[in-house]
């Protein structure tokens, strides 16, 4: 089976264009999801080796579920990439507090994501 | 940028003009609140996100102009609803004339010409963004709230909680906890609750009370109530509210305590319009006849059949497209390929989008009001109570709670049939209520209303209820459990009884009720609608049944799995996590086999022992193997299987007649490469897996599809 990625994101067309770069680069199935509920909801129910979440998000942040991510048994090492359109922002700086792996700040291309991806699933990929 | 070569404009556009028009709304709102005194905090938090959702669309897409006239605004935006500027009249006009810019801009695009520049208004709105508020008092700290917490909120939540205090409202921290699988309806009717009383800020879920599929949530909020009335308010099962201790508490006197300021009470009036309760249609009158004449000529009559037929051919479609995406595998392996294949994955994902637009929108057109089956009802009743000679009134509502035309026309039986019950069994002769004190006529209500993703509808009478120690006495008579063992059973379960095929407590039947039809073909036809059942009841003052059925039946997310190299599907609703067992970390207690999961036991189900599905050799010995968890109201079942082959969007199929007599199964779908697989009925598995462990051996063979 193909690995599975969570993709947490309210924009269409940002859920697409990363999923796609997902998809071509491996063998990636994306499991996309509008909100941080939907996010709660579809992580106990796969596992899942790499979760890209949008920062500013309504009700559950991004900040929230990468604490939460890595409160939990089951995904407490996945890698997390964030994603916000300002590097600086103090948001981001708690993301990463919080547990995030990397960030990205848009607008990026292809070939920035798929160096972040390299850089946070090559150290210690974990076999399931 | 490379990435936007050849990329579709029309994604882009279609979400930049649905974003553009969204913030545009936002802002004619705040515009009419601001003219009115306050405005509602959460509609500039909305402009903010939306304007954030369109840079971050246009830079990934290229459109310069448009990124960097967003890029403006965010900041401007941001500095508003950190109160850091204040909202004035010529701020809102400078946003209005944004929107106006932004539509041509994206019309330019939608054109393929230049995209204009508009560096004045540009100019204009970075000199906005460098206003700082004259004279901002000092913040008030958050004192109450720990570093942990505090690590984890945006800056604008934790400008929230700071302006509430300012506002002088208490924040308290309402904790609660939700069943994994009903979290959407769980939170959305706790949310409802909460913002009556005030702005809700933030949800910190957290894992480490969140025992195997629950999750905790702590709510921050801002409210003027008092810890009494709020608790009071949105006080339900697992949920607790505690207040944040602030430093505002010792300042106290140097404000009015008890007394809101008045800009506060005004932000929350605003927010409560939304949630304003709706009008219940019980008590209209005919409708006016201009309204009806012109609703005719605006709807279409289509028979179901028809939309059936579109729904199969949207099914195939999308069975279609999957092996669209599976045939495009071998290509990307080939070297050179990679720019064709970018382009055809794009194109599948825009249509995959349009499919589901497609889709939706078929699901639109089959819904419909359950006023209709109720209408029929009502004159069930009317009937029934005349021939029994009992005087009984239904009262309706919710009748425009909209659900699946297939559904409402299959729910007509079973709610005849409890009708029916009701009136029998249920509502007693006029002579004995009033000798009870209640009035002589009796009363059945009918409710139906949304409950997250889901629809209730309830059939409640105030009539004689039931005697649940009578109905566990007939069961033992019955033979249906022994003597002692009934003495374990609690009232859910010996209600359970009334769902057994012939059960009765009286002697005979009547013209009424007494038609063969009994509550087991209720249940049955609710099951099959994936419905569930609930019984309430008290004697002497009357039962209430629940039921509680999907929106649609049509299509389900359902999760692929593989059991002896067959292919089935299990629907995602019921599905609560996937696990990786070891061989060795199976058990057996009384003869089945058991896992331990953090800390309690789950049975295990051998979906191949179940169907009875002969194994190739060598393929028993399986080191590792999946369980997949799934759940139906408070109880949990391990089914192993083999492989998962990924999660898809299926069109259920009726069961030919084979089929539809095997528990187990509750439908036939297509999944890719134009395979019919069997949809596993997990209400059935599971359900007997609890009361008969041992039965599933016996199958019939014809589950193997």
């Amino acid at each position: 089976m193909a690995d599975l990625v969570l993709l947490v994101e309210d924009s269409r067309a940002v859920r697409d264009f990363v999923g796609s770069i997902l998809e071509l680069a491996g063998d990636y199935e994306v499991v996309e999801v509008e909100n941080g509920f939907d996010a709660l909801r579809a992580l106990p129910r796969s596992e899942f080796v790499l979760v890209v979440t949008d920062v500013n998000m309504p009700d559950v942040n991004g900040i929230e579920l990468t604490r939460f991510i890595r409160q939990s048994p089951k995904h407490q090492g996945v890698p997390i990439i964030v994603i916000s359109t300002d590097a600086l922002h103090p948001d981001v700086q708690r993301a990463m507090q919080a547990g995030a792996s990397a960030f990205l700040a848009k607008p990026f291309s292809e070939e920035e994501f798929l160096a972040t991806l390299a850089k946070v699933r090559s150290p210690n990929r974990v076999e399931s | 940028m490379s990435q936007e070569t050849g990329r579709p404009s029309s994604e882009f556009l279609s979400e930049a003009s649905e974003v553009v028009e969204s913030f545009s709304r936002d802002l004619l709102e705040l515009d009419a609140q601001q003219r009115k005194g306050d405005y509602d905090p959460d509609l500039l938090n909305a402009a903010f996100r939306a304007i954030h959702s369109l840079k971050g669309l246009s830079s990934l897409f290229g459109a310069a102009p448009i990124a960097a006239l967003s890029h403006a605004l965010e900041s401007a935006l941001d500095s508003l609803r950190l109160g850091r500027i204040p909202l004035s009249q010529a701020a809102l006009d400078l946003l209005f004339e944004s929107v106006d810019t932004f539509q041509r801009m994206l019309a330019a695009v939608g054109a393929g010409e230049d995209v204009p520049r508009a560096d004045a208004l540009l100019a204009q709105i970075e000199a906005l963004a460098k206003l700082e508020a004259s004279a901002a008092a000092p913040p008030p700290t958050l004192a109450g709230l720990d570093d942990a917490v505090l690590g984890v909120l945006t800056e604008y939540e934790e400008h929230r909680l700071r302006e509430n205090l300012r506002l002088g409202r208490k924040l308290y921290r309402v904790h609660a906890s939700f069943d994994l699988m009903a979290i959407d309806v769980g939170i959305e009717s706790l949310k409802n609750k909460m913002k009556a009383f005030g702005e809700v800020i933030t949800y910190l879920p957290s894992a480490d009370a969140s025992a195997e599929d629950r999750i905790d949530l702590d709510i921050l909020m801002g409210s003027d109530a008092s810890l009494e009335q709020l608790t009071a308010g949105v006080g339900e099962d697992g949920v607790d509210v505690a207040e944040i201790a602030t430093e505002r508490e010792e300042a106290r006197p140097m404000s009015e305590p008890s007394a809101p300021a008045p800009t506060a009470r005004v932000a929350t009036e605003t927010r409560l319009r939304p949630t304003a309760p709706p009008v219940s249609m019980e008590d209209e009158g005919p409708s006016q006849p201009e309204l009806s004449l012109r609703s005719v000529s605006q709807t279409v009559r289509v028979e179901l059949s028809r939309l059936d037929h579109l729904m199969n051919l949207i099914g195939e479609l999308g069975v279609l497209q999957a092996s669209l995406v599976s045939s495009l595998e071998p290509l990307r392996a080939l070297a050179g390929t990679a720019d064709v294949s970018r382009e055809f994955r794009v194109h599948l994902r825009s249509m995959d989008r349009k499919l589901s637009l497609l889709q939706q929108g078929i699901l639109d057109v089959r819904m419909v009001p359950l006023g209709q089956v109720f209408d029929k009802l009502a004159r069930v009743v009317r009937k029934l109570g005349r021939e029994a000679d009992k005087e009984v009134r239904l009262n309706i509502s919710g009748a425009d709670t909209e659900l699946d035309k297939l559904i409402v026309e299959e729910l007509s039986d079973p709610l005849m049939h409890m009708i029916r019950n009701c009136i029998d069994h249920g509502i007693e002769p006029s002579q004995d209520r009033k000798d009870a004190g209640k009035p002589g006529v009796g009363r059945i209500d009918l409710r139906a209303f949304q409950k997250g993703n889901r629809v209730v509808i309830e059939v409640e009478d105030d009539g004689r209820g039931m005697e649940w120690r009578e109905i566990r006495q007939t069961a033992v008579r019955r033979g249906l459990v022994d003597d002692a063992a009934s003495r374990e059973l609690g009232m859910p379960e010996v209600l359970d009884f009334i769902f057994v095929p012939g059960f009765t407590t009286r002697e005979s039947a009547t013209s009424v009720s007494g038609r063969g039809v009994g509550m087991d073909v209720v249940k049955t036809n609710i099951a099959r609608l994936s419905g569930m059942i609930d019984i309430d009841t008290s004697p002497g003052r009357g039962t209430k049944f629940a039921i509680t059925l999907p929106v649609t039946l049509a299509i389900i997310q359902a999760l692929v799995i593989q059991s002896a190299r067959r292919t089935y599907c299990i629907p995602l609703n019921s599905v609560l996590e996937s696990i990786m067992v070891q061989r060795s970390e199976i058990r057996t207690i009384e003869g089945h086999e058991v896992i331990s999961l953090r800390g309690k036991t789950l049975p295990l189900l051998h979906l191949d022992r179940i169907f009875a599905l002969a194994r190739g050799k060598g393929e028993r010995d399986m080191d590792r193997f999946y369980v997949v968890i799934v759940g139906l109201a408070q109880h949990r079942v391990g089914l192993v299987v083999d492989e998962l082959l990924g999660q898809q969007d299926v069109v259920i199929k009726p069961l030919g007649r084979a089929l539809r007599a095997v528990p187990g199964i509750a439908g036939a779908t297509e999944i890719a490469g134009g395979r019919t697989v069997l949809l596993l009925d997990v209400s059935k598995l599971v359900e007997e897996s609890i009361t008969r462990p041992d039965k599933s051996a016996d199958r019939r063979e014809v589950a193997r599809a």
